[in-house]
């Protein structure tokens, strides 16, 4: 009997989870669970933050979309300082991540495993059954994606190749091969038989030996386990396997010279279990549609379905084409809904709203539904002021859509960029003895060569208008009077008593840009000063000014938050002479006037004790949550399925 | 005039249709032993026949065998993996060809290749499946097939040299 020195374990004595998520850099020595204790509990582990990438068979899965919710949740938490109560959602609490290596720490005396994590070979006597060794992987394989797959690679089957390949419990002997005990499964190369829990084996396939490719697939959808050999597959092996228990990846050797190698994903795979989890995704969806839905009429439930959402969005012709489409009883049920009191003044203001006409928007809402102007969201602004922003930022997108009007330029003529000032501001101040950036329209050129002329990319307008003053030249100008005054230091004189008279929102959002746009100016004090647009340029936007120090009075004095920030975020739209291509850009879309829309509808559609979302936008997002929690409890077959991506398609 | 041809099926003296006589020797005693060559597949490295004993039991004096055989070559290995003999086993039975000398430490690496169409020495194994003329019959008293054979055949002698294995046998 000799005596047998175990291989010097290389522990390095970390306590974080070095092997990321789900870590296809593999670094076993950092992975510090000993076989024998408990493993800590799920909410111990703090994710790397790398960004999670899963193998590519994974990818476009719903395993995918989970893995990143929870990454960016898990971003989320980390950054916020006001963090919510830590008693999150179940599904973020699921430890999603992929067996990466093999656990140094949780194997056979018999076995050593190399530095990587990936590579085995046997070091023990190998004389009979009692030699026998295993290694887990070090992650159990999650039930949340769908099918787990992985493949190894019999670098040499040593002197007899009793090599096991399988999957197996966490508390499982390792001195045995995979599939000789309860809640264990193997598939051995010396016989080509499947074991699953017992000693005896049945017959499943082909022996391996050196140089093949052995690969285990587990579907968690229906309870099996497949086998492949050098890409093609084996067929089913283990039925009715209970993936409720976590399962690692298990590879078993017993005789002297066996070198095995493993592939958790790092590595392509021989076998194209891409396809393969296609081909389940397809049946899966197949065997959807086949069942048929335990309610009788179906017919006449997806025309009331789709005829409420019509309604709801207002779309009446098609409605009436459904109720056309529809069977008697349903038709005069469905007419009663169509002649419902308020659906054309709701109608007439979705429009406006659409075309941007606030004002008329405004006044329909004041005629038909005043009290739901006033009445307050949770958030703490209520339809009116909403609806105010809204009119605010529609003025100056009517503004920015007009180019004023050409007129003789003066050849030191500044042209404003349009880019944002803000950005600009910095480089501005710096090289103050540049002329900075300055444009000049192609109709003139620069008399002085020494002026750089930069076409700046952002440019949204293939020729730039030839002349723009700054929104807050036209704030210096508009107060003052229409003709601002040639002098330089006036002007921006007037540019402070506009913003003290607007008030402290205001002056706050232009302080800030303030500062920058006055050394803005400070360059241009070498040049002339702005010319004027026409009148009618600026007497535009002189009643936007009007417009928007009304604003500010009427809201300044609110406390919430979410009023104050909106304000800021309308107000700042002044400041930029291209506010399309500023941050605040996204504002002036045409999806905003769809959300406000949108809002209305749904503020009158409850004021009618309608409901407020149509009820087949509520079904859609039932069967997409509820898609969403099986898949991370686990439900094979749900998360086979992104119902949110692949019912859309 | 046809490039196929059909490929030969005749390794040395192994071919349908050829006799081997023998005979075949427990501890104790020794029987006479008539093997028919019935078909050799060179393409498969497989080959078939029948093995007839005589006097092994009281009851039947003739016992006749169909038995399979496996030419070691690109196909078949030395280590056997089947029939509950392991590498250990294989080497035990191998080594006592003389033949086989050469092979000894290397027959069971990953890159040893053996070709039997070139060599003097064509090792195979015989597997007896089932007894003719009554096939369904497992075994007899006093007599089965249950193990197999080592085979070690010499084309320059033209003789065959066997060892049966079973499992459950301890002598030889």
């Amino acid at each position: 009997m000799s005596t047998y020195t175990p291989s010097t374990p290389c522990v390095d004595p970390l306590t974080t989870y070095h092997s990321a998520f789900p870590a296809l850099q593999s670094m076993p020595w950092s992975n510090n669970v000993p076989p024998q204790k408990k493993r800590p509990s799920i909410s111990h582990y703090s994710p790397s933050l790398a960004p999670p990438k899963p193998p590519f068979y994974l990818r476009q899965t719903h395993y995918d979309s989970l893995v990143r919710d929870q990454y960016q949740q898990h971003l989320q938490r980390r950054y916020d300082q006001h963090a919510k109560s830590q008693d999150d959602t179940q599904p973020w609490e699921a430890d999603l991540r992929l067996p990466s290596h093999l656990n140094n720490l949780d194997k056979s005396r018999y076995l050593e495993v190399d530095k990587s994590g990936l590579s085995v070979s046997y070091v023990g006597p190998g004389r009979g059954e009692e030699h026998a060794g295993a290694v887990r992987a070090n992650l159990p394989m999650p039930p949340q994606c769908g099918v787990y797959y992985f493949e190894m690679q019999i670098k040499s089957k040593g002197v007899d190749g009793y090599i096991g390949i399988g999957f197996c419990g966490p508390k499982n002997d390792l001195r045995r091969l995979p599939g000789w005990d309860t809640f264990s499964y193997g598939y051995h190369g010396d016989d080509g038989h499947s074991f699953e829990g017992s000693g005896t084996g049945k017959t499943y396939g082909p022996r391996f030996s050196t140089g093949d490719v052995i690969g285990c697939g587990v579907n968690f959808a229906d309870h099996t386990a497949f086998y492949t050999k050098n890409g093609l597959s084996l067929g089913v092996a283990f039925t009715d396997i209970d993936t409720s228990k976590p399962l690692y990846p298990c590879l078993g050797m017993r005789t002297s010279g066996e070198v095995v190698t493993i592939n958790f994903g790092q590595s392509p795979f021989a076998f194209d279990i891409a396809h393969y989890v296609k081909e389940q995704k397809k049946g899966a969806w197949q065997q959807i549609e086949t069942q048929s839905p335990k309610v009788v009429n179906t017919k006449d439930q997806v025309h009331q379905l789709i005829f409420s959402y019509l309604m709801h969005q207002g779309y009446t012709s098609t409605a009436n084409a459904v109720i056309k489409e529809s069977n008697q009883t349903l038709q005069t049920q469905l007419q009663w809904d169509r002649n419902a009191r308020g659906l054309n003044e709701r109608l007439a203001i979705k429009a406006a709203v659409m075309r941007g006409d606030i004002d008329e928007a405004i006044l329909l809402m004041q005629k038909h539904f005043p009290h739901l102007l006033t009445k307050p969201d949770p958030d703490g602004t209520h339809l009116q002021f909403n609806l105010d922003c809204q009119k605010f930022v529609e003025m100056i997108h009517l503004n920015t859509q007009q180019p004023p009007p050409c007129e003789p330029i003066h050849h030191d003529d500044m042209l404003v960029s349009p880019t944002s000032p803000m950005l600009e501001i910095d480089p501005l101040t710096l090289h103050s003895n540049t002329s900075g950036h300055s444009f000049v329209s192609p109709v003139t050129t620069p008399t002085t060569p020494s002026m750089p002329v930069a076409i700046h990319p952002g440019n949204s307008h293939a020729v730039p208008p030839p002349r723009r003053m700054s929104w807050a030249a036209v704030v210096a100008a508009s107060p003052s009077s229409v003709h601002p005054p040639a002098a330089q230091p006036p002007r921006r004189l007037s540019l402070r008593r506009a913003s003290i008279s607007s008030g402290s929102v205001f002056s706050s959002c232009s302080s800030s840009v303030g500062g920058g746009l006055t050394s803005h100016y400070e360059w241009d004090h070498d040049d002339d000063d702005f010319i004027t647009d026409d009148d009618e340029d600026s007497s535009e936007v002189h009643a936007i000014m009007t417009y928007g120090q009304k604003l500010q009075d009427q809201y300044d004095k609110d406390g919430s938050p979410k009023v104050r920030t909106k304000l800021k975020q309308v107000f700042s739209l002044l400041a930029y002479p291209n506010p399309k291509s500023s941050t605040m850009g996204h504002l002036l879309d045409k999806s905003q006037r769809e959300a406000l829309a949108n809002q209305i509808n749904a503020a009158i559609l409850e004021d009618q004790q309608q409901p407020e979302t149509p009820a087949l936008e509520r079904l859609f997002r039932q069967a997409i949550a509820v898609n969403k929690s099986l898949a991370c409890l686990g439900h094979g077959e749900s998360t086979l399925i992104n119902l949110a991506i692949e019912s859309l398609d | 005039m046809s490039q196929q041809r059909i490929p030969s099926g005749r390794l040395g003296e192994l071919y349908s249709g050829s006799r081997f006589v023998g005979i075949q020797k427990s501890q104790t005693s020794q029987y006479d032993v008539v093997v028919d060559i019935q078909h050799v597949d060179l393409q498969n490295y497989t080959l078939t026949g029948y093995l007839r004993i005589s006097g092994l039991t009281t009851l039947y004096p003739e016992i006749t065998t169909f038995f399979e055989g496996e030419i070691i070559g690109p196909k078949y290995f030395f280590l056997t993996r089947k029939w509950q003999a392991n590498s250990s086993v294989d080497e035990n039975h191998w080594r006592k060809f003389p033949a086989f000398s050469p092979y000894l430490t290397t027959f069971n690496n990953d890159n040893f290749k053996f070709d039997p169409l070139n060599e003097d020495c064509i090792f195979m194994r015989w597997k007896e499946r089932f007894l003719v003329p009554d096939h369904h019959v497992d075994s007899l008293d006093g007599a089965s097939f249950a193990g197999f054979y080592y085979i070690c055949y010499n084309r320059s002698t033209n003789t065959i040299n066997g060892l049966y294995y079973y499992r459950c046998n301890t002598e030889w």
